[in-house]
């Protein structure tokens, strides 16, 4: 199997722990979010594996131009741009939060449009790049990133008041009925695989299912480790309170020896990098699908040039529009019914995708 | 293309003026004291450490401005005290909060820790304590031996100076996780100010926001071993006619709750020692009597130690904690727990192995 597919999975994987997901988590450990992120774990492991083996069927194709030979032009339009629509937003939300993570711990005094622009800058013109030089651009963002993740990592679960009785007692209420919101935002976790719908057709990947097990298991390692060590760290009461519970879990690690004493600073380096790195390909994917919704090639060179420019200049505005305009605990709770709708395009995509490997199937026949 | 990249080099200009302030007009804050006010309009009377860096970087300084001022919450003191200080008050190295003892033993410290977690600035890992008599007396002294302003308390807490036994190391957030949470109740070392020097012997646990135990200097050692934050640490072992000091350089305490018809907790204590200094000579073959002396001294000691806490009714150890982890009874648990702790019997077993007698017998 390919690098790029394990890069773009463990892109979400670790873009999760800093983001929005750790929060919705931990608001619920008491009602049910251990037993949803259980569900979410066997659900997302099984979606994965689906969805390999029927891209399987189709080398080198990425999803326009497969749904180009199956469907009729209309649904296809349709399908495509709201799946573009959909990855356009999860970018969107990303920046977002970064962005209210930027101005509370990085600079409060600088006002919220310029952090926007400057992110917006880079994730727009890196967006617009070929599909392959994303891809070469994930691989060099997360091999600096690696050895930031594996020091938290380490620091975190060899923490001296890492208390683990904590740990056990919210593990006393895994028998609760599983939350939905958690169970979306669980499901997230896997959604790197899916940005495979465009990468494919510059990645050629063979999925092998036997991968999809091992995959499994380092997102348990990864969602055990979002969930429970903030718990061990700030405390099972305590962890409600706080707003970014993982940025105030890297505060409680020391760096003895090292010029930044607070591991926070460490730990917002990784996140900025990872939140970027993330946005960018979720744009990515949006533009590409747009793209191939609408068949930019049949068109005239100009039109080529300046649609894509208008698409996503459209999209900044949609996001300024939405900072300005919206409280963050607004655009929280847009955003988890935001997860929902995703959830349900997953499910949608999936049964379409074996819907076509099928028919391929008989198409050999 | 050209245009674009004209475009994004004048994005540089964005960072200027964007709320960064030249070094030389910020005045570090090191250390952060809050007392009981004296006087019947505030609530608080609070107190900053400011570092005042040397004319040369080579030289070492150890001057600091102490700057007071009584007010009724933390954003008003800083805003009283900014009027105070020509320069702007920076809190990024504010490694120290000191709470006054009258302040602890009286009024409700959660209050006034919603300040420091709610910052940014404020470091998670940021250390505390109690100062006795006041948080002002204790932020005044100025070690002689200090190289740097405040830095004496820091090495006192860090582990990369003095690793002595009695000294609780209570970080900032340690201390607002044990606030907040059931089952566990916050302690934190008692800095004693004597006269050009600190001597931190004691340590305070809370109750209901509250101090409401103090701990000699041999509890908080035990303590601190309980707690897993002190491994090297010695005792004095004075039973059946001999006297002697031994130094254990891994003590592990680990306790078993067991439930049953009566709850019980167990305590495992392992250690293996070196004799450090004896009234007398040790003989070789007696060896193992003074292995047994040393776990009956344990055995003794921190018997005593969990059954102090039990009559006073705190739990720094965190036994309600393991309780409500290992049951799933999640709606009455804890006030089962509140029912039962009093009642708990408490059996300690110690293991020790004296390795040696150091130099001589």
């Amino acid at each position: 199997m390919n690098r790029f597919y394990y890069y773009l999975i463990f892109l979400n994987m670790t873009v999760n722990v800093v983001a929005f997901v750790p929060n919705v988590l931990l608001q619920q450990r008491f009602s049910g979010a251990l037993s949803a992120m259980m569900l979410a774990l066997l659900v997302g492991t099984i979606n994965m594996w689906i969805f390999g083996v029927c891209m399987n069927r189709f080398p080198g194709e990425s999803l326009p131009e497969i749904m180009n030979r199956y469907m009729k032009p209309w649904i296809r339009t349709l399908f495509l741009l709201f799946l573009g629509v959909n990855w356009f937003i999860a970018g969107m939300i990303t920046i977002l939060i970064f962005v209210d993570v930027s101005k509370q711990y990085i600079n409060p005094e600088m006002p919220e449009w310029i952090f926007l622009f400057i992110f917006l800058v880079f994730v727009v013109l890196c967006a617009k790049m070929p599909s392959i030089k994303v891809l070469y651009l994930l691989e060099l963002l997360l091999i600096i990133n690696l050895p930031l993740v594996v020091i938290i990592f380490l620091k975190v679960y060899t923490h001296p008041y890492f208390s683990w009785d904590a740990v056990k007692e919210v593990g006393t209420h895994a028998f609760s009925i599983p939350a939905w919101d958690s169970f979306t935002v669980a499901l997230y976790t896997f959604a790197g695989y899916l940005n495979m719908i465009i990468f494919a057709s510059v990645a050629k990947v063979q999925f092998k299912a036997s991968r999809a097990w091992m995959i499994g298991g380092v997102a348990l390692v990864n969602l055990f480790t979002t969930f429970f060590v903030p718990i061990g760290l700030i405390g099972s009461e305590a962890v409600g309170l706080a707003r970014y519970p993982w940025v105030m879990t890297a505060d409680t690690i020391r760096f003895d020896l090292s010029p930044i004493e607070r591991g926070i600073g460490l730990f917002l380096l990784l996140y900025v990098s990872i939140s970027l790195t993330s946005a960018l390909i979720h744009w990515h994917v949006g533009l590409e699908l747009m793209k191939g919704a609408i068949n930019l090639k049949k068109y005239k060179p100009k039109v080529q040039r300046v649609l894509p420019w208008v698409v996503t200049l459209t999209f900044c505005g949609v996001t300024f529009a939405v900072e300005k305009l919206l409280f963050q605990s607004q655009i929280r709770s847009l955003s988890l019914i935001w997860y929902t709708i995703r959830l349900f395009g997953e499910f949608l995509l999936i049964f379409l995708l074996c819907y076509f490997a099928w028919r391929r199937g008989h198409e050999r026949v | 293309m050209r245009g674009f990249k004209f475009f994004i080099a004048c994005l540089f200009f964005l960072l200027a003026g964007c709320g960064y302030k030249d070094i030389d007009k910020r005045f570090f804050v090191v250390a952060i004291g809050v007392d009981k006010s004296t006087s019947d309009h505030a609530k608080y009377k609070i107190t900053f450490k400011a570092a005042i860096p040397p004319e040369k970087p080579s030289a070492k300084s150890n001057e600091s401005e102490i700057v007071t001022t009584e007010t009724d919450s933390m954003t008003d003191a800083v805003r009283v005290l900014r009027s105070q200080l020509d320069k702007e008050l920076d809190f990024s190295h504010a490694k120290a909060i000191i709470l006054g003892q009258s302040f602890v033993e009286k009024e409700d410290v959660s209050e006034i820790l919603d300040w420091f977690i709610r910052r940014r600035d404020i470091q998670g890992i940021a250390y505390m304590g109690v100062g006795s008599p006041t948080a002002l007396e204790v932020l005044h002294i100025k070690p002689t031996f200090e190289r740097l302003p405040g830095n004496a308390l820091f090495l006192y807490f860090g582990r990369s100076g003095t690793e002595a036994p009695y000294i609780i190391t209570e970080p900032l957030f340690d201390f607002y996780r044990r606030i907040k949470e059931k089952g566990v109740d916050p302690i934190l070392p008692i800095i004693q100010a004597e006269g050009d020097k600190y001597s931190i012997r004691s340590s305070a646990i809370f109750k209901n926001y509250r101090m409401s135990l103090i701990l000699n200097d041999l509890e908080s050692e035990i303590l601190n071993t309980f707690l897993g934050r002190l491994k090297k640490t010695d005792f004095k072992i004075h039973a059946d006619g001999k006297e002697f000091f031994v130094f254990a350089d891994s003590a592990k305490l680990k306790y078993d709750l067991l439930v049953g018809e009566k709850t019980r907790i167990h305590i495992h204590c392992k250690m293996s020692v070196t004799i450090e200094e004896s009234k007398e000579t040790l003989a070789l073959e007696k060896l193992h009597q003074l292995e047994v002396l040393t776990e009956q001294e344990i055995n003794k000691n921190v018997l005593k130690l969990v059954k102090k806490l039990q009559q006073a009714n705190v739990d720094p150890i965190g036994f309600g904690l393991r309780y409500r982890a290992s049951h799933f009874n999640n709606q009455n648990e804890w006030q089962e727990w509140e029912k039962i702790y009093p009642e708990i019997e408490f059996t300690v077993n110690a293991d020790v192995r004296v390795r040696g007698t150091g130099a001589i017998y």
